[in-house]
């Protein structure tokens, strides 16, 4: 596990080798080189989860160079769940209501050695709960969340990102109703910060009578994406945003048509982890820093492959 | 001059120009107004001079018993005094102004229209705003004023910056659009008035939602849809730039027009001279909330032409004039993280979240964009005091 958290230093935009060693003196989950780089996939099918692919049905290419996968059980690996939640006065009544209902259901589908955290944003961030086991802790404080001020989405996922420090899997959910209106970052800043971390980023949106006519795809009962029918759709830029830096980080953006499918969606993403190939590889002579680009198919058989889209190496 | 000769002479082209606003009610539903030897009525100078007294909340109360046809014929009348006056400044209409605090009967219909027409804001709650018949009363009564009074272009000013602010405070963001513009009707080169139009518009471009960018696969509808939302936006963008030039124009010292006014430049893709903007706020301002504010955008296009260094001393110098500043912690963390230095923009970040709940007001960037400030009402309760007798 040493080395998946030096991944996620290295993947933090880099260090310098007289700051990395010092820090690596008082932390000795520091490393200052990428010796494996674990990439966490998700395949599907018309919407299924495929779950019945071995190492040898993939193939990866890390910068061009194909690269000698193994598989690594996820029910091996802590997992650390950064919940992002949007209290701002658009969610004031049902939608909070059903917001705590879904954060609670997260939590139940936790396993017990498994961490969690919460960050709550407005015109604000606020970092309610540090990395914890004790869920009852994250309950109690989404039971008193309170809404009020504006969105600042993507600045609370930029904290959500780069606060937490752990050497576990890093799942971040980022639930918002609304356009961030208050943000000092932009997505594209966001979507580079996303790809030079290493967590798992799931957007869950709930989709407001404004957006009607504007729709991204959305999902049915079950939490299947529904499939875009002929053309795709206008979609807003803030929306669209959120989609690319879930995607960069190898998550999704669900979209909820109503509070009540909220809890469809969080149950959805927490399923979705344990259907998920954590692949790992030695990145044996691709130590250069920089972006890596991944790329990651399935030569033999059909599905669709959602995984970080590269990882970036730091310079030292 | 008496008042039925001056009735005669309304529609002359001279005065016509001054008195713009529109009738009460159409002409044709309204009943001929008996002449007032001396205008207005009793009632209505009672009303008025219990508001000019401090009395707001009973005037207010008892205004909401008029009927519009009541109110228009003492209008009327007044309408007539004041031409009156204009033609002749020495002849015995002038007394009728001042008995009658035309200054504070437009304070007493605008309070009447914000009750009636502006609500209490709620963040990123559906607002219902309009503009009712107070407002139009207000247009008469400044028409009048215009006519009377020889410093009615220093109040009209700032009532119409207030009552832009105001309307703009509660959300409605089309009423105070609106309101900025009748003023400016009346005054063209009012500086501040021509910024505050500028700041609702840009208000407006900023929450006119952004399509996401153009790809192949839309279909026509999508690529109409798309084509009008980036026209309704850039358009936008541009009135605001062009309001704030305006308003430079009139005043140079304007350093928030400055400011505004570099900051829409960066959102049109003018880099370069929304830079200088800010460079000259930074010479030139000693407000410490547009220093703050230019040291935060110059450091982003710094940071967006790839200057990071330059980028960091500038989010730095933010961060020194308003400690523990969220927005300037994360734009000066994210620039760190760049740098290489990821214990330092948490640390930089950390700090700044510690504070949550410990701020004594709203981060200046947090409000730039929404323009929320109280100044709508506390200039208004100034006008008012003013207005006292």
């Amino acid at each position: 596990m040493t080395r998946v958290f030096a991944l996620f230093f290295a993947l933090l935009g880099g260090v310098s080798v007289a700051r990395a060693q010092e820090t690596a003196q008082t932390r000795a989950v520091f490393g200052v080189r990428v010796d494996s780089v674990y990439v966490d996939a998700f395949v599907s099918q018309r919407g299924d989860p495929v779950v019945d692919l071995s190492a040898s049905d993939f193939e990866l290419k890390d910068n061009g160079v194909v690269q000698r996968l193994e598989i690594i059980a996820s029910e091996a690996l802590p997992l650390l769940s950064v919940l992002v939640f949007d209290s701002s006065g658009s969610l004031a009544g049902e939608r909070l209501l059903a917001l705590q209902a879904a954060g609670r259901a997260f939590l139940d589908g936790l396993r017990p050695q498994d961490e969690v955290s919460l960050f709550t944003f407005a015109g604000e961030t606020q970092w309610l709960v540090r990395p914890t086991t004790d869920k009852s802790a994250v309950a109690r404080a989404l039971e008193r969340l309170q809404t009020a001020g504006a969105t600042s989405v993507l600045d609370a996922l930029f904290a959500a990102l780069i606060l937490p420090q752990t050497q576990a899997r890093t799942l971040v959910v980022l639930f918002t109703d609304g356009e961030d209106n208050m943000s000092w970052l932009d997505w594209r800043q966001m979507q580079q910060v996303a790809e030079r971390s290493n967590a798992l980023i799931h957007v869950v949106g709930l989709r407001r009578a404004e957006d009607l006519g504007f729709a991204s795809p959305a999902m049915d009962a079950s939490g299947r994406m529904l499939p875009v029918v002929g053309t795709p759709p206008l979609e807003w830029l803030h929306t669209w945003g959120l989609r690319q830096i879930a995607e960069a980080s190898g998550g999704r953006y669900w979209e909820a048509e109503s509070p009540a499918r909220l809890k469809t969606a969080f149950a959805a993403i927490t399923e979705s982890m344990a259907q998920r190939y954590i692949l790992s590889y030695e990145a044996l002579g691709l130590k250069r820093p920089g972006w890596h680009e991944i790329e990651l198919r399935l030569p033999g058989r059909k599905g669709e492959v959602h995984a970080r889209r590269g990882y970036w190496v730091g310079d030292h | 001059m008496p008042v039925l000769l001056a009735r005669f002479l309304v529609h002359s082209s001279v005065v016509a120009l001054l008195i713009a606003a529109p009738p009460l009610q159409p002409e044709a539903a309204a009943a001929p107004c008996p002449p007032a030897r001396v205008p207005p009525s009793p009632e209505y100078l009672d009303l008025v001079t219990r508001y000019a007294s401090g009395e707001h909340a009973v005037a207010l109360a008892d205004l909401e018993g008029w009927s519009d046809d009541r109110l228009r014929c003492d209008l009327e009348n007044l309408q007539a005094a004041a031409v009156a006056v204009r033609r002749c400044p020495r002849c015995e209409d002038k007394a009728v102004f001042e008995r009658f605090s035309i200054r504070a009967a437009i304070l007493l219909h605008a309070d009447r229209e914000i009750s009636e027409q502006f609500g209490s804001p709620v963040s990123e709650q559906l607002v219902s705003c309009g503009m009712g018949p107070q407002a139009q009363v207000v247009e008469r009564l400044a028409a009048m004023l215009m006519l009377v009074d020889p410093g009615a272009k220093v109040f009209l000013g700032r009532f119409y910056v207030a009552m832009t602010r105001r309307a703009h405070w509660s959300h409605c963001i089309r009423q105070a659009e609106q309101w900025a513009s009748i003023g400016l009707k009346r005054l063209p080169r009012d500086a501040t008035l021509l910024l505050t139009r500028g700041i609702v518009v840009e208000t407006t471009a900023f929450l006119t939602l952004a399509p996401a960018p153009r790809t192949a696969t839309l279909g026509p509808e999508s690529l109409r849809q798309f084509d009008a939302q980036t026209t309704t936006l850039s358009a936008l963008w541009d009135r605001a730039r062009s309001a704030f030039e305006e308003a430079l124009a009139a005043d140079p010292d304007l350093h928030e027009a400055r400011l505004r006014l570099g900051r829409v430049l960066f959102h049109l893709n003018r880099s370069k001279p929304g830079r200088a903007r800010f460079e000259e706020v930074l010479a030139r301002s000693d407000d410490p909330i547009l220093l703050y504010l230019a040291h935060l955008f110059l450091g982003r296009i710094h940071e967006e032409d790839g200057h990071l260094e330059e980028a960091e001393r500038e989010y730095k110098a933010a961060l020194a004039l308003r400690p523990f500043s969220e927005p300037a912690s994360v734009a000066l963390a994210h620039v760190r993280l760049l740098l290489g230095d990821p214990e330092g923009a948490r640390e930089v970040l950390v700090s700044a979240l510690e504070q949550f709940g410990r701020r004594s007001e709203i981060d200046p960037y947090k409000r730039y964009p929404m323009a929320h400030t109280s100044e709508g009402r506390t200039v208004l309760d100034q006008l008012r005091r003013e207005a006292l007798r």
